[in-house]
């Protein structure tokens, strides 16, 4: 089943293009949007809400038009704004029971979904203090609060680690990670933060200037062509990568005494081709094990 | 206790040790939703207990009300001193009477009322503006008129409570108190009066001060903006109508020139409330050129209408064409 979809979708600013004939389908689970700043991935985010009219084609979320039933996209969906944002005058659980009220939720349901919620954000000890003094850690993890509170199918999650330090980016990827992955809800993160990504979705697509680069699940994208191993020698040995040459692989990357190998197509075993090599130019091998590209190597080849 | 016994026993303990005091899971909702046809009203309702919290609320409220008292307390000694006092205080026609003390109990609460709805008023959407919270609110299933229409109307009520409650304290004290002097059978329709001059009153606040706070990225900014046109639409008004009816001010016609008298936001509000309650004000005092004291009809109620209505689209559509969900960049 598909999450959320675009079809030919051209939106613009004036006459600044931001999506251009954009069709992606988002699937279930936990999809990243990646690219650069002014991709256009926030422009995407506000149309899927309604906030921007399409110039051109058409967006759907959980089977709905953008366009025609952004309020009922607004109900089952919840949004984590990129800026920070609050009600002022609140207190955090005021503010989130308030924001649970605007989706339709009765008074009292509204309070005791936001006492849950912030627990779960980890905000259970400050809930009673006014959002105005919480720290740029606290307020990422309110914006996640109000937008999980009315129980949404999907999350939009747009830069959720923005201005937070290690400790704090890696609690909130864990948010992030458990919402998507153990609690059933569907989640889009949108970032330029590759780690973020690869951490948090199975899924990726990549957008620049307003277009799709490239779309694919995390493992496949990642996933290297051909046969290829990175080597770990004791040291680093010119003598081990002219035998490699020689022996028919080509020298990828080269690192200290760490390289890529890219292995004739059809090598069966790997190890005993590296070892063979290895033992012909008198090199010692530490490590041999399977190469996998980075998100990184996939977003500077798509960016490339 | 055999060894099995104690081993569960101990994971149990662990367990608890373990297990936070609070549920820290996270659950969908699958509660009851509300219609989405009043959910301007929760909007509204955040302003409204948020003005109700204040101290401040409160030192206006009374503030706004003095004047009422003051007139009820009028009201009172004349029924103790007799027409001697009536004819200095209260000159007005038979079914005009109580109309004309309510009106000028309005006339004397307008400027605490309008701070009132300034200090309400100017916050509503710039303090959102300030903290990005229209992302918030559009986020959800609420539509930019729900949004506007709930900041309207949290000042609206505000403004509409502080007018009403002092007017309908003096309704109920003149009803009470003047029933045997044709009380219902002179003025029958005095309440529905009362309650167009709050409903006025108040649209009127709301409609102005939502419409400059929309504009402002600042609370301070935006009750700037708002006082600063009051004041100063209050001040021009007198400068001119001074400056080109001198003369006739100086040949003692005090009249002269009320429409331009009028021409500022307090002037236009005072007018339709005098409009409203329709009451001719005679002051008892006599001069040369006013053998039979001073008597001022009220502003041409279709130019003050007009104004006013003026006052009140202008505000919502100010408001109306600066909220939005996204910055639009044109060009």
């Amino acid at each position: 089943m598909t999450i959320a979809t675009t079809t030919d979708l051209s939106v613009r600013y004036g006459r600044k293009p931001a999506l251009i004939d954009l069709s992606i389908v988002v699937p279930e689970g936990s999809v990243g949007l990646l690219g650069p700043n002014g991709a256009g991935k926030t422009t995407l985010l506000k149309t899927w809400l309604g906030f921007l009219p399409p110039h051109a084609g058409s967006a759907t979320v959980l089977g709905m038009d953008s366009a025609s039933d952004s309020l009922k996209i607004r109900q089952r969906v919840g949004l984590m704004p990129e800026l920070d944002c609050h009600i002022p005058g609140m207190t955090a659980v005021s503010y989130v029971a308030y924001a649970g009220e605007l989706c339709g939720m009765p008074g009292n349901h509204a309070m005791r979904r936001a006492h849950e919620v912030l627990e779960y954000c980890g905000l259970g000890e400050a809930r009673y203090r006014q959002v105005e003094t919480y720290s740029t850690g606290m307020r990422q993890r309110i914006k996640l609060a109000q937008a999980l509170v009315h129980g949404p199918r999907l999350l939009l999650l747009d830069e959720p680690t923005n201005g937070l330090d290690p400790e704090g980016r890696d609690e909130m990827l864990r948010l992030v990670r458990d919402i998507s992955h153990d609690k059933g809800l569907h989640v889009i993160v949108c970032s330029h933060l590759l780690p973020d990504v690869e951490d948090t979705c199975d899924e990726v697509i990549v957008l620049r200037e307003g277009q799709v680069v490239t779309q694919g699940s995390v493992e496949s994208l990642r996933r290297t062509s051909g046969v290829q191993v990175d080597v770990e020698l004791r040291e680093a040995s010119e003598a081990f990568c002219a035998a490699a040459e020689r022996g028919g692989a080509k020298v990828v990357s080269r690192l200290g005494s760490r390289c890529r190998l890219a292995l004739p197509d059809g090598t069966t075993d790997p190890a005993r081709e590296v070892l063979a090599m290895a033992a012909a130019s008198g090199a010692q091998v530490r490590a041999i094990r399977r190469a996998r590209r980075s998100l990184e190597d996939v977003f500077m080849e798509a960016m490339a | 206790m055999t060894a099995p016994q104690a081993g569960a026993e101990k994971q149990v303990t662990d367990a608890a040790a373990v297990a936070p005091i609070a549920d820290l899971s996270y659950r969908h909702y699958d509660g009851p939703l509300k219609d989405r046809k009043l959910r301007w009203w929760i909007v509204a309702l955040v302003g409204v207990r948020w003005a109700m919290k204040r101290w401040w609320f409160w030192l206006l409220f009374l503030l706004s009300s003095a004047s009422y008292g003051f007139w009820a307390l009028m009201l009172f000694v004349e029924s103790r001193l007799g027409p001697d006092f009536r004819q200095m205080m209260f000159q007005s026609a038979k079914d005009e009477r109580f109309a004309t003390v309510l009106f000028r109990s309005y006339d004397g609460s307008l400027f605490w009322l309008m701070v009132m709805a300034l200090v309400v008023g100017a916050p509503s959407i710039a303090a959102d503006n300030r903290t990005n919270a229209l992302q918030v609110y559009l986020s959800k299933p609420l539509t930019k008129a729900d949004y506007l229409l709930g900041k309207w109307a949290g000042v609206f009520t505000v403004v509409f409570a502080a007018t009403l409650l002092p007017s309908l304290f003096l309704y109920a004290y003149c009803m009470l108190s003047f029933w045997s002097e044709g009380f219902f059978r002179n003025e029958p329709w005095l309440i529905l009066r009362v309650l167009g001059v709050a409903a006025m009153s108040a649209a009127g606040f709301a409609s102005l001060f939502v419409g400059v706070s929309a504009w402002c990225r600042s609370t301070m900014m935006s009750a700037a903006i708002g006082a600063g046109l009051y004041l100063a639409s209050g001040i021009m008004a007198f400068i001119l109508w001074m400056a080109l009816h001198i003369r006739e001010l100086e040949a003692g016609h005090p009249a002269a020139g009320a429409l331009l008298q009028n021409a500022s936001i307090s002037g236009v509000l005072k007018s339709m409330a005098w409009n409203i309650y329709g009451v001719t004000i005679r002051f008892p005092m006599r001069g040369p050129n006013m053998p039979d004291g001073l008597t001022l009809h009220p502003p041409n109620v279709w130019v003050m209408g007009a104004a006013y209505s003026g006052i009140v689209i202008l505000g919502l559509m100010a408001a109306r064409f600066r909220v939005r969900a996204v910055e639009v960049v044109s060009g």
